[in-house]
């Protein structure tokens, strides 16, 4: 009777059956065949997506290194053109400016040195004009404060102070100051700044 | 009118009935399941493939770049470059003291009695943004008394930091106290807000 009643329904549930056991089937591969190559496929985007980025941010850190040089360059080559330049084309002009300074401040160098020394790793000389001056301490006050004010690239050094015999304002004022020039060879060597 | 039963004897069919309805709903929702995860797998599949074929085409665009860029960097002499800009900074920062600003507060801090020879700034490294120099001074006291007040007082002026008393010598012939003494100069310091009335005072008349 039971066997009967299922047999005779049979059209109903074998389709509805075969669906469930086909659909089951179908699971079971994908979960064994795609469902793994997809995550596979999926981690191996994800390295390389890592590696990009680290790769895009190693690029950066270049570029930036790169740019800061660059900028470093120009503004070497732009100070070293604009500001310093050979003693050939600048000596005279320079120590003719620290006279005239020292002049208008009130200060008369009896005797001047010109001690330089070369930067050759810069290709760059140092040099420095050293002089002593008789005057009061005003005179010296004025004197710092034009060379401050210069738009020459000079360097106040040393400033040694002595009395003068006999006189209560006037002082023995011995300074030291420097500028520097493109060593000869130094042109060349701006050109590969 | 009479109903025969016997005729049409009663069958239960509701267990079949049920199940054909659980198997075919449980079929529909695997069927839907599986149009939904191949759907997925093979859409998705190509996204992925397309993406991975950008990435690697960017990989390859990065080394590129990157090998340029480590080729200019290698032609670049970086190292003496950048000995290069700092000694020019430094160079600059020497053109830069304020010198008159110095005198300024040595005038304003120096004793009666005591008076400087010699003035020697060396500009050193800034620490914290505040530029530092190291100062030489050497110079004339009436006595001892005068040239400890010297030290007091740049030990009082926040311009001024470690004061270092090298020497001093007296020179029997002038009648002076030589000395000399080192300092750390800071010509960007302001005086505090909170100092001591006679410091402020002092600092003011800076």
């Amino acid at each position: 009777m039971s066997q009967s009643i299922w047999w005779r329904h049979l059209r109903f549930w074998l389709p509805a059956l075969a669906l469930v056991v086909v659909n089951i089937g179908v699971l079971t591969f994908y979960r064994m065949v795609y469902a793994d190559e997809a995550q596979a496929r999926g981690r191996l985007l994800a390295r390389r997506e890592a590696e990009l980025a680290a790769l895009t941010e190693k690029r950066q850190g270049s570029e930036e290194i790169v740019t800061a040089a660059q900028l470093n360059r120009q503004r070497v080559r732009q100070f070293r053109g604009q500001r310093l330049g050979t003693e050939r084309r600048r000596l005279t002009e320079v120590i003719a400016e620290v006279k005239e300074l020292a002049r208008r401040a009130g200060l008369e160098p009896s005797s001047i040195r010109y001690p330089a020394e070369p930067l050759t790793e810069y290709g760059l000389t140092s040099r420095s004009i050293v002089f002593s001056v008789d005057g009061d301490y005003a005179a010296l006050r004025r004197f710092v404060n034009f060379l401050e004010l210069s738009e020459r690239f000079l360097t106040l050094e040393e400033v040694t102070l002595s009395g003068r015999q006999g006189s209560d304002d006037s002082l023995r004022i011995s300074l030291q100051v420097s500028t520097l020039f493109l060593a000869d060879s130094g042109d060349a060597e701006a050109g590969q700044s | 009118m009479t109903l025969n039963l016997s005729r049409q004897p009663f069958v239960n069919s509701r267990p079949v009935r049920r199940l054909t309805l659980v198997l075919w709903g449980v079929g529909l929702i695997l069927t839907a399941a599986n149009l939904t995860f191949y759907w997925r797998y093979f859409s998705g599949q190509q996204q992925r493939r397309d993406r991975l074929q950008v990435v690697e085409e960017q990989i390859e665009t990065e080394r590129a770049s990157l090998d340029e860029l480590e080729r200019a960097l290698a032609n670049t002499d970086l190292e003496w470059q950048n000995r290069q800009v700092e000694f020019l900074n430094h160079r600059i920062a020497e053109r830069m003291f304020p010198w008159s600003r110095l005198f300024d507060r040595l005038s304003g801090l120096l004793p009666a009695d005591v008076r400087l020879t010699r003035l020697r700034p060396t500009v050193g490294e800034a620490v914290d943004g505040q530029r530092r120099v190291r100062l030489e001074l050497r110079g004339e006291a009436r006595d001892g008394e005068a040239l400890l007040e010297l030290v007091d007082r740049l030990f009082g002026r926040p311009a001024f930091r470690d004061p270092n008393l090298l020497s001093e010598a007296w020179n029997e012939r002038r009648r002076v106290l030589e000395f000399s003494l080192q300092v750390t100069y800071l010509p960007d310091a302001t005086a505090p807000p909170t100092s001591a009335p006679r410091e402020a005072a002092a600092e003011a008349s800076e």
